[in-house]
């Protein structure tokens, strides 16, 4: 049983012609980038546009590929340069007001209701509406955290933000998730 | 602890991964993947990259099923324009461009042309009197002028090669015209039988040419003369009841295009020994519609056929070459002007040139080419004589006459001269040589 290839590889030989080797190489790649692209945008039609076109990227850029960072980061920056831009084409963005709007919400106490009670269903759907209502940068980031995960400086490159700016960001969505949870 | 410390804590654990509850809750969210269309496209993307004619995408498909819904829709625009296309030509206005007959009009005003001849061009050389022989000259056909000629000329040979086929006496040029056909030259024979437009109109710009050369003074045959009556004597002699069909066919053949005429030595000459009638015709043809060496190019390839026709097979089957007036019609036929023009003074010595086409194409259809079967059926009953001069061409015979005359061998030469008049009885004889006793 022959060792197998990284992600690395697989992308490079796909890039010198082995069409087997992406087909690998998708498998592997395919549910996590979909669930990011599906949990960061609003609708499932728009990620799929946005799923298929962040592979068609890729394979056109395939011969340029260089293997200087993680494959799925370079998949991830792919899509995440498309989901800003799909933001972007969409609606405005939640402004500073709607932020603090939503975080004055999130620390109302409501400590009668334990979070054991809670059946794990209930706990599921709280957390899928807490992703829902992040911010599009904070839930990207928890995203890229949770989903792919990739470190600090993995999701900096990839969203292209600073070291410290990922990590406020991911302070605020798991203190919004948690929050959200413990209601 | 503070809850902002255990917020700190919870939040280390997340960043370090060891938050294992929120992660585990998340992995319990529904695990979306995409369809199998989308892996499907994606996949194809690839495959494609690699190989752009191996699979076509979904998009691109429907790109094309889009384009393609408009195929139908120019499709029945075109048969659209085609119908009413077709129907234009044959409207009204098409069908009043058509005679009785139903053949498009172009094709009729060729016809026109051809019974229509300019009425300009009256004959520019007077045709001499008719030289006596033998009181055949009462029968023989009145030199026309070039004019009528040129009516006469593209008369169709289709109506002739039905008259052909349906003589009885038309048997040696059924088996001509099968030996054109053997030899692979369809198309000369075709020539022959169906005068299409084209040929017709050639005909007549042929004969329209000759009489512009006529015009100009540059049209000189002094042998169509005696060809014609030395041919037609002997045929009418052998045969005195003229065979029609073959005559027709003669015609058409005489009236035949040049290129057709062109074309025929080559056919001849693969023609098999059973078709031996045909290159005698041939020979007997061509040397009628052979006119002296300073004829257009045109013309002059009739007598590249009868320069064929001498090496072709003889009755014998043998492919030796043999001289000019081997046989056949060179008994009543002058040999070709091309070998005694070397010779002015011999040529001087001839009579005065009769109209040059009168001997080819002005006589009627029953005249000269109706009796050219009979005379090659004479030509084969011809004496054979001793005398060297018995292979050369009936000129160069009365050439080495004279010159034996000159040389002071009188008796030689009335001796050769007897044998001329054996083998060639029919010859009109030069005026310096008839009356030599």
């Amino acid at each position: 049983m022959g060792v197998e290839k990284t992600d690395e590889e697989l992308m490079l030989a796909y890039a010198q012609g082995d069409v087997r080797a992406f087909d690998a190489l998708y498998g592997r790649q395919r549910g996590m980038l979909y669930r990011f692209i599906l949990r960061s945008v609003s609708d499932r039609a728009t990620a799929d546009e946005l799923y298929q076109e962040t592979w068609s990227r890729l394979i056109a850029s395939r011969t340029r590929y260089r293997v200087e960072a993680r494959f799925s980061t370079w998949l991830l920056q792919i899509a995440h340069n498309l989901i800003v831009d799909s933001f972007r084409r969409a609606r405005p963005q939640a402004g500073a007001e709607e932020t603090e709007t939503v975080m004055r919400e999130l620390g109302a106490p409501e400590a009668d209701r334990p979070e054991q009670v809670l059946g794990e269903f209930e706990q599921r759907r709280r957390l899928q509406v807490a992703l829902e209502g992040l911010p599009s940068e904070q839930r990207e980031a928890f995203l890229l955290r949770v989903e792919s995960g990739l470190g600090l400086e993995e999701i900096a490159a990839v969203t292209g933000a600073g070291h410290e700016t990922v990590k406020s960001r991911l302070r605020y969505a798991f203190a919004k998730i948690r929050e959200k949870l413990n209601e | 602890m503070s809850s902002n410390e255990k917020f700190e804590r919870e939040f280390k654990a997340f960043l370090n991964e060891e938050d294992s509850r929120l992660a585990s809750l998340y992995r319990k969210l529904p695990q979306q993947d995409p369809d199998a269309r989308l892996d499907a496209a994606v996949r194809a993307m690839a495959h494609r990259a690699l190989n752009p004619q191996l699979v076509a995408t979904p998009r691109a498909e429907a790109h094309r099923r889009r384009a393609g819904g408009w195929l139908p829709v120019f499709g029945t625009a075109a048969g659209v324009v085609l119908a009413a296309g077709i129907a234009f030509k044959l409207g009204p206005g098409a069908r009043s461009d058509r005679n009785e007959s139903g053949a498009p009009a172009r094709d009729i005003i060729t016809v026109r042309q051809v019974d229509a001849p300019p009425p300009a061009a009256p004959p520019l050389s007077p045709p001499p009197p008719v030289a006596s022989s033998g009181g055949n000259a009462s029968s023989r056909a009145p030199a026309k002028p070039v004019a009528e000629e040129a009516a006469e000329l593209p008369v169709p040979a289709a109506e002739q090669a039905t008259k052909v086929s349906a003589a009885p006496g038309a048997e040696p040029e059924r088996q001509a015209l099968a030996g054109l056909k053997k030899a692979g030259n369809i198309e000369a024979s075709a020539q022959q039988a169906q005068p299409s437009p084209a040929a017709t109109r050639h005909r007549t710009i042929d004969a329209q040419k000759r009489l512009q050369e006529i015009a100009a003074g540059r049209w000189e045959d002094p042998y169509e003369r005696k060809l014609d009556e030395a041919t037609r004597a002997a045929a009418r002699r052998s045969n005195p009841q003229p065979e029609p069909a073959a005559a027709v066919a003669q015609a058409s053949t005489t009236a035949a295009p040049a290129e057709s005429r062109q074309s025929a030595p080559a056919a001849f000459a693969a023609a098999p020994p059973s078709a031996a009638p045909a290159p005698a015709t041939a020979r007997a043809k061509s040397a009628v519609v052979s006119p002296p060496d300073n004829r257009p190019a045109d013309t002059a390839a009739s007598t590249d056929v009868r320069t064929t026709g001498s090496v072709l097979s003889d009755d014998t089957g043998s492919t030796q070459p043999r001289p000019r007036d081997a046989d056949a019609s060179a008994a009543t036929v002058p040999a070709a002007p091309r070998a005694v023009q070397s010779d002015k003074a011999e040529k001087d010595a001839f009579p005065a040139p009769a109209p040059p086409l009168a001997a080819t194409n002005t006589a009627p259809a029953g005249g000269l080419q109706r009796e050219a079967p009979a005379a090659l059926g004479q030509a084969k009953q011809r004496p054979r004589s001793n005398d060297p001069n018995a292979k050369l061409y009936p000129e160069h015979w009365l050439a080495n006459i004279r010159k034996m005359l000159r040389d002071q061998r009188r008796d030689q030469a009335l001796r050769s001269l007897g044998e001329f008049r054996k083998m060639y009885p029919d010859y009109h004889l030069p005026d310096d040589l008839r009356d030599l006793k």
